[in-house]
């Protein structure tokens, strides 16, 4: 895991625990503000993407893990890809070039500790999207047996069932990156 | 990971081509469930009866495979903690016939070791790498569907869940089915 994340030119350490749980917090409490101002703007219909596009920047620029750049590894190990263009001239002003990564394979490969770290990380994160797929399982059901006593939330079940799927799949996308920057303990900064 | 003293289907689950086997059959129990669930649901609405059954396929398919809960051919990924399970061997219940003496596992046997342990959050990474395609798949079926056919969203949203349900309570104890090899005779001796 790195110690450091860039945002808009500027490194910021995350090399302690409580920034990293800070840094964990702000992410998810953004991803469900943009959800429920999309919710109260459209309904959710045709703007669900945003959201998953939201998830996805936020791995890219912090969490890392599934998608190159962040603060946790690569999970399959491999290199990012490196190209000889440098970054455009938009993309420098506005500072939102990534850094060269290091060129030794310490920077991508995870060793034998992160790989035990990773797939607990994965495992812990499975059980808890397991156990929470009974919450939508639960209003589905009952919005069947008994409509009535489901029609106190304003939104019709297409809508509702679209949104916790648009849950599960934001869940999917970041949940083993925040229990990993969740749980690891203090680190050296670099 | 694997134990010997419960069977799937009755069979026995030493051999890893009979494992195999009782994987697909296995998958392919689900996916009849699936049609059959499916094909009910949207021809005439689900009723009370049909959702308690729906919800007793969930709760029973998995738990013949084991993993999320004791009883299983694989081990309880987290132990038996509950204390009633603990030593069950040792308690006589007043509604049921005597406990068998060989054969029954106790706590210990069902605590899993460091390889163990190893394996199982190493199919767990696999699996999760599977199931955010399969769940982004879901969630764009769906939205096809609300594109497509409005009027069955309503419907499919428990059939989605479900499913859901279905293969993340599942698919890890598959993978490790699938992939164990065969058992040697020490593995296969029985728990006291």
């Amino acid at each position: 895991m790195n110690s450091e994340v860039v945002f808009l030119g500027r490194r910021i350490s995350t090399a302690r625990q409580l920034r990293r749980r800070v840094l964990v917090i702000a992410i998810y409490a953004a991803l469900a503000l943009l959800m429920a101002v999309l919710w109260a703007t459209t309904g959710l219909r045709g703007s669900g993407a945003y959201v998953i596009w939201a998830a996805i920047l936020a791995c890219r620029f912090f969490l890392g893990g599934y998608y190159a750049g962040g603060l946790v590894k690569p999970f399959n190990g491999k290199a990012p890809k490196q190209t000889e263009v440098p970054s455009s001239l938009l993309a420098i002003k506005l500072r939102i070039y990534q850094p060269v990564p290091a060129d030794d394979d310490a920077a991508y490969r995870n060793d034998e500790r992160e790989l035990h770290l990773r797939d607990h990380a994965h495992y812990l994160a499975f059980q808890i999207i397991g156990v929470a797929v009974c919450v939508p399982m639960f209003i589905a059901s009952m919005r069947l047996i008994r409509p009535s006593l489901m029609s106190w939330i304003p939104m019709q079940p297409d809508a509702i069932y679209y949104g916790l799927t648009l849950v599960a799949l934001i869940l999917f996308l970041t949940l083993p990156q925040a229990i990993l920057l969740w749980t690891e303990p203090d680190m050296e900064e670099q | 990971m694997i134990t010997t003293t419960n069977k799937l289907f009755g069979f026995s689950v030493a051999r890893r081509s009979t494992r195999r086997i009782l994987v697909v059959v296995y998958w392919l129990c689900i996916a009849a469930f699936t049609c059959a669930f499916l094909f009910d649901q949207m021809r005439h609405t689900l009723d009370v009866f049909g959702i308690i059954i729906a919800l007793q396929i969930l709760t029973n398919l998995p738990s013949l495979l084991g993993g999320v809960r004791a009883g299983g051919v694989i081990k309880p990924y987290r132990g038996v903690k509950w204390a009633p399970l603990m030593d069950r061997d040792e308690v006589q219940t007043v509604f049921s016939g005597a406990r068998p003496v060989i054969g029954s596992a106790t706590a210990a046997d069902l605590a899993l070791d460091e390889r163990e342990t190893r394996l199982r959050d190493r199919v767990h990474f696999v699996s999760y790498t599977l199931m955010r395609w399969i769940t982004l798949f879901l969630f764009a079926g769906y939205a096809l569907l609300a594109l497509l056919r409005p009027e069955w969203t309503r419907q499919a949203g428990l059939f989605l869940f479900i499913l859901l349900a279905l293969v993340l309570w599942s698919l890890p104890q598959t993978l490790i089915l699938w992939n164990e090899p065969d058992m040697s005779a020490t593995d296969m001796e029985e728990p006291r």
